[in-house]
């Protein structure tokens, strides 16, 4: 999929980061492996 | 968490999936217990680092973002995103079901911190995590302190630092006002110390790009 026209940043626009974190229940998930669906990304802390 | 969990619950559909990203200086463990009590059946991510602090550019959650199925984003809400407050909740189901979620609040920084500060913030994060890995929690500390006053605005870094150094004043539950207190004596002390002055912070001879941009207000 072509959309490097695209800049990548946190703002409406944007393309997602290419991020991974690791995942709680192991391995890890990259951002854009999310594609193809609508997602919801939800930023919280414990504290 | 549970309110999500509950909201995800109804809204399955094979065209949406809730991802939650937990930021946490001090690692995985400090998450799992909310996750677990909420019995969350979507996955949470967990940033060590502050990664995505970084390249979404936000200083505080809880936040939401909305990615459609190329990756782009559509709509993003910094700071006070909740379960609990019906416009965001509309907007979420409004972009579940094929429609435009509407207008995001504005995601205006006070401030952009230089590459090198930049780094230089990401480095001292790392190296706490790894000092607070081994049990030097005081040397944790004075790291993430450090990298706390090259991006003093960043309630990510700060609160993660009270939890550490008063985590009786977060669990069971968050003291809200002795928050407010303390952040207005680390101002002080910050003042004092010469890394905030009475407009904000961090003074704009702290950055080394000159791309500073103080707003009206504070919250």
């Amino acid at each position: 999929m072509v959309t490097s026209s695209l800049a990548v940043g946190g703002q409406v626009g944007n393309l997602v980061p290419e991020i991974s974190l690791p995942c709680l229940d192991g391995g890890d998930l990259g951002l854009r492996e999310l594609r193809g669906r609508r997602v919801l990304l939800f930023f919280w802390g414990s504290w | 968490m549970p309110g999500w969990q509950h909201f995800y619950e109804t809204h399955q559909s094979p065209t949406f999936k809730l991802v939650s990203i937990a930021m946490e200086h001090t690692g995985p463990e400090a998450a799992r217990p909310f996750v677990e009590k909420a019995g969350a059946t979507f996955p949470t991510l967990v940033d060590e680092h502050a990664l995505t602090s970084k390249h979404f550019g936000f200083k505080a959650v809880p936040n939401g973002v909305l990615l459609a199925g190329d990756g782009t984003i559509h709509y993003a809400k910094y700071g006070g995103f909740s379960i609990n407050n019906p416009d965001d909740v509309e907007a979420v189901e409004r972009f579940i079901k094929g429609e435009a979620p509407g207008p995001s609040p504005s995601g205006e920084l006070p401030y952009r911190l230089g590459n090198t500060e930049q780094e230089l913030v990401e480095t001292r994060l790392r190296l706490g995590r790894l000092l607070d890995s081994i049990g030097r929690r005081d040397e944790a500390v004075a790291e993430w302190k450090a990298a706390l006053h090259l991006d003093p605005e960043n309630l990510v870094i700060r609160k993660q630092i009270w939890a550490a150094c008063y985590p009786e004043k977060f669990y069971p539950t968050i003291d809200f006002d002795w928050q407010k207190d303390q952040l207005t004596r680390e101002r002080q002390e910050e003042m004092a110390a010469g890394i905030c002055g009475p407009d904000g912070c961090p003074l704009p001879r702290m950055l080394s790009t000159s791309e500073s941009r103080h707003v009206e207000g504070d919250s």
